[in-house]
């Protein structure tokens, strides 16, 4: 149906209604806490009852339509998903969200996580009183919401494993965030201890270093995008975990920090992805596939959509002081707040989980730099690729307006916070009187310790202060200007751009970053030899296994009266011994 | 409000003076690191003002850049606003100043990291395969480096209770540090052997491969970036290590002219033995690709060190 042209400002419409309802209930906090009246029958308020967006929904029911209005109108797993997310109740959630899997993801995994979906709506149908059900329940949650966000332990970014980021991946990711706090934080009511937080909080870290890792060794830009939401996705998972020892520690400001943190990803990096994902769509349509190994110098020959790209990169990418950077600030700052056991051992996982943090954070700078470079810096490597020309404005409006979105909120992450405030509090159980510490502040984000305080506004003043100060100095300099062109030519008729001198294939390419980064680490050494001699180790202790199998069956069959009589005896003198 | 408001307005120019003499400073300490590291080698020593030199003569020099690569023209400016914003945030010879509630050493590294990756952007621009090697190795460095920061940090926030660098130059000021001492300063030396590309063999050619493609003012800003960004890793390095000669403003009035002055000599002094230990560190320590490894291992064995150290004082001091 949206694909009729008719249709589409329909489904826009639709979707800005959405957006705008939700800033309401946002700004209108009392509107969501209206009771409903009971009545014997289900009528009107029933519906209400049971598609009622309460504080902790509005966030992600916000981010879902603005990423609708941006998509187009034309994403029917995007509509789906924001029904899901817009029900308050966990078990109707997880009904919706088991529906929305097969639109999102595809494969053997999507099995697995409708039954683990199915399993966790099961567990949480008995109630918060639930008992030994709601003890087992982060399985069958963290199994559901890593396969709708498409997470992997795989570590390589193999075309028939990955598939290209769409639309729909940032819908999965929305859901999955959505999920881990509906069903573990919201749902059973305290019932899950801090070592379920911990547990989900170290899968999440080894999700997001696999994520890292595909994004890492990617042959096209779309599967880049894929891995690096997917390292994302497992940071989601990593603060969800740290929101549920908050939650079970009784450390309300550590529980509302990682909220808030889980808040600002997918208005932050679901956004700039989204933006990446629309303006890599709309350059392969003019520049042909984006393999990394064909393409290159698109920022010299689309520089709009080689810009926006760029910016989106930078956010995906933890550059400070943008939305990711601050993601990642305040991931580092939850880790320091955790509780501490006394002396250094209760110490180490906190310390691991914060290299591991380090970690992720260098994987995806290089994954971004390694896509920036191949696909926007340098020479194209291919003539179809040369043949591309910029996409005039028209078509970068959506792409635009997610990475203004994006933007915003690296910018002024206060209002965001303002408008999602009440789901913070839910999370840290605070309820509506909320201290003076735990509101937000407009301009600046507050650590959860209280060990530190970010303004990403007065950095960006900042840098732009010291840019307008370069930039004076340099006109005040009043150097010559610069050649835009190389004086290599010698006579020679001009080149084409792309090929000023040389072969471009020689230029830096997408297998050195890898190479290199294998040739210093030794990673493949590492991996492929312990691994073989794990292999050679486990076939000759089976040849051993076999044949001490063969030669005991051997003896028992010619011996057996001797071996009887043997145990007879040993077991009696063991008696006698016991006596 | 208004005591706010005198702080800042008084605070100001000690800011410029600290913006001004950390941009003077910076050739002039990486002049002195390479003239020490050229007379020790026994090829006679330069003038310490040689660097000065070359980036002014740069600066005048007609540039010349690579056909198409107009989009990472403005990645020199960006680098210079990085690696200045980075100094803004790194006390000198004072504390407390204006805007000093922005910095945080995550933010700081940042920034530092910012402007290391604008020189590789700009290297990767023209697609030239020298220049591309050389900054994919920079681009590696960058981001192995990434792992030790949050070491770092945490060594510092559970040492002091703050990742501000100015809060946590005023506790260090104001609180007994008799058992932080020792493993803040194991921090900062995780920090340098990190952040300090500088430090180890080979960066200088891999920096001229890097750059060997641009020219005039868009080289003077990447080596005048380069050498505020090595100032400020020694300063924040020293500031963790001996942050007693820092002048420290009182209320909304600025520090004594004397505190001032000591505050100067302090920071000269604690740059001039950083010097002496990264000509060490340049004269003995392996090629930088084959060194990355160790590079690391290094910074991260200093960075369990601090923890080692911090929990030991805990238990037993």
């Amino acid at each position: 149906m949206p694909d009729r042209p008719a249709a589409l400002p329909v489904v826009r419409g639709g979707w800005a209604l959405a957006m705008v309802l939700g800033l309401a209930l946002a700004c209108m906090p009392a509107l969501m806490s209206v009771p409903l009246q009971p009545s014997g029958r289900f009528g009107l308020a029933g519906v209400l009852a049971v598609l009622r967006v309460d504080p902790l929904s509005l966030p992600f029911v916000l981010v879902i339509a603005t990423v609708g209005l941006a998509a187009g109108g034309a994403e029917t797993p995007l509509a789906c998903a924001a029904l899901a997310v817009a029900t308050g109740n966990p078990i109707l959630f997880g009904l919706g969200a088991a529906t929305v899997l097969p639109m999102v993801r595809a494969g053997r995994g999507v099995a697995f996580g409708v039954v683990a979906g199915a399993t966790a709506t099961a567990l949480l149908a008995g109630g918060a009183d639930g008992g030994w059900r709601l003890a087992i329940l982060p399985v069958p949650v963290l199994i559901f919401a890593v396969v709708l966000m498409g997470l992997s332990p795989r570590p390589l970014s193999g075309a028939r494993h990955v598939r290209p980021a769409w639309t729909g991946d940032v819908a999965g990711f929305v859901l999955g965030c959505c999920l881990l706090l509906r069903m573990l934080v919201d749902g059973p009511a305290g019932r899950i201890g801090a070592s379920w937080g911990i547990g989900i909080g170290g899968v999440g870290l080894l999700l997001a270093m696999a994520g890292g890792t595909r994004a890492l060794t990617a042959g096209d830009a779309s599967r880049v995008l894929a891995g690096m939401l997917s390292a994302w996705g497992g940071v989601a998972v990593l603060l969800a975990g740290l929101a549920v020892v908050g939650r079970a520690d009784d450390l309300p400001l550590l529980a509302l920090g990682a909220g808030r943190t889980l808040f600002l990803l997918p208005a932050g990096i679901g956004m700039a992805a989204l933006a990446a994902i629309l303006t890599v769509s709309n350059i392969a349509r003019e520049a042909g596939p984006l393999v990394l190994a064909r393409t290159g110098g698109l920022a010299a020959l689309m520089p709009r959509a080689g810009a926006t790209l760029a910016l989106a990169l930078a956010v995906a990418c933890a550059l400070p002081p943008l939305a990711g950077f601050a993601v990642l600030w305040l991931l580092v700052q939850s880790l320091l707040a955790l509780p501490r056991a006394d002396g250094l051992t209760g110490e180490i996982p906190s310390l691991l989980a914060l290299c591991g943090g380090g970690i992720v954070s260098g994987l995806l700078l290089l994954a971004g730099v390694r896509m920036g470079a191949t696909l926007l810096l340098g020479r194209p490597r291919t003539p179809r690729c040369a043949a591309a020309t910029d996409l005039p404005p028209g078509r970068l409006v959506a792409a635009l307006s997610c990475l203004g979105v994006a933007g915003g909120v690296s910018v002024l992450p206060g209002p965001w916070l303002w408008l999602t405030r009440a789901g913070g509090w839910q999370i840290a159980g605070l309820g509506d009187a909320a201290p003076q510490g735990a509101r937000p502040s407009l301009l600046s984000l507050a650590a959860a310790g209280g060990t530190g305080t970010f303004h990403p506004l007065g950095i960006l003043l900042l840098c732009g202060l010291c840019g307008g100060v370069v930039l004076v100095m340099s006109r005040l300099g009043g150097g010559p200007s610069v050649r835009p062109t190389v004086a290599w030519t010698e006579g020679a008729p001009p080149s084409p751009p792309w090929m000023p001198f040389g072969d471009p294939t020689t230029q830096a390419g997408p297998g050195l970053f890898v190479g290199r980064l294998d040739a210093i680490l030794g990673l493949t050494r590492l991996i492929r030899g312990p691994a073989r001699g794990l292999v050679r180790a486990v076939r000759r202790a089976a040849r051993s296994a076999a044949a001490v199998n063969d030669r005991t069956t051997a003896l028992t069959g010619r011996h057996a009266m001797a071996l009887v009589l043997a145990w007879i005896v040993v077991a009696a003198l063991v008696r006698l011994w016991a006596r | 409000m208004m005591r706010d408001v005198l702080a800042c307005v008084l605070g100001l120019p000690l800011l410029g003076l600290h913006l001004a003499l950390t941009i003077a400073m910076a050739p002039v300490v990486r002049g002195l690191v390479d003239g020490c590291v050229v007379g020790l080698g026994g090829r006679g020593v330069p003038p310490v003002l040689m660097r000065w030199r070359w980036i002014l003569a740069l600066a005048r020099r007609r540039g010349v850049r690579v056909a198409g690569t107009a989009a990472t023209g403005l990645a020199a400016g960006a680098t210079l606003a990085a690696a200045l914003a980075a100094c803004c945030l790194v006390p000198s010879f004072a504390f407390g100043l204006p805007g000093a509630g922005l910095s945080d050493l995550l933010l700081v590294t940042g920034l530092l990291g910012l402007a290391r990756l604008g020189l590789v952007v700009t290297a990767l621009g023209p697609g030239v395969a020298r220049a591309g090697r050389a900054a994919v190795s920079a681009a590696m460095g960058l981001a192995m480096m990434q792992a030790v920061m949050p070491v770092v940090i945490a060594v510092v926030g559970l040492a002091t209770g703050v990742t501000g660098i100015d809060g946590l130059l005023a506790r260090m000021h104001d609180a007994d540090v008799a058992g932080l001492q020792t493993p803040l300063v194991l921090a900062a030396m995780a920090l340098l052997v990190a952040g300090l590309d500088e430090a180890w063999g080979g960066a200088d050619a891999q920096a001229a491969d890097m750059l060997a493609n641009v020219t005039g003012p868009d080289r003077a800003a990447l080596e005048l970036a380069r050498d505020l960004a090595v100032l400020a890793w020694m300063t924040l390095a020293g500031d963790m290590i001996w942050p007693g000669g820092l002048a420290m403003a009182t209320g909304a009035m600025p520090p004594a002219p004397a505190a001032l002055l000591a505050g100067v000599g302090a920071w000269l002094l604690r740059t001039a033995v950083l010097c002496a230990g990264l000509v060490a560190a340049r004269l003995v320590i392996l090629s930088l690709d084959r060194g990355l490894r160790t590079r690391l291992g290094l910074a991260m064995l200093f960075g369990v060190l601090a923890v080692v150290v911090l929990f030991a004082g805990r238990e037993f001091g």
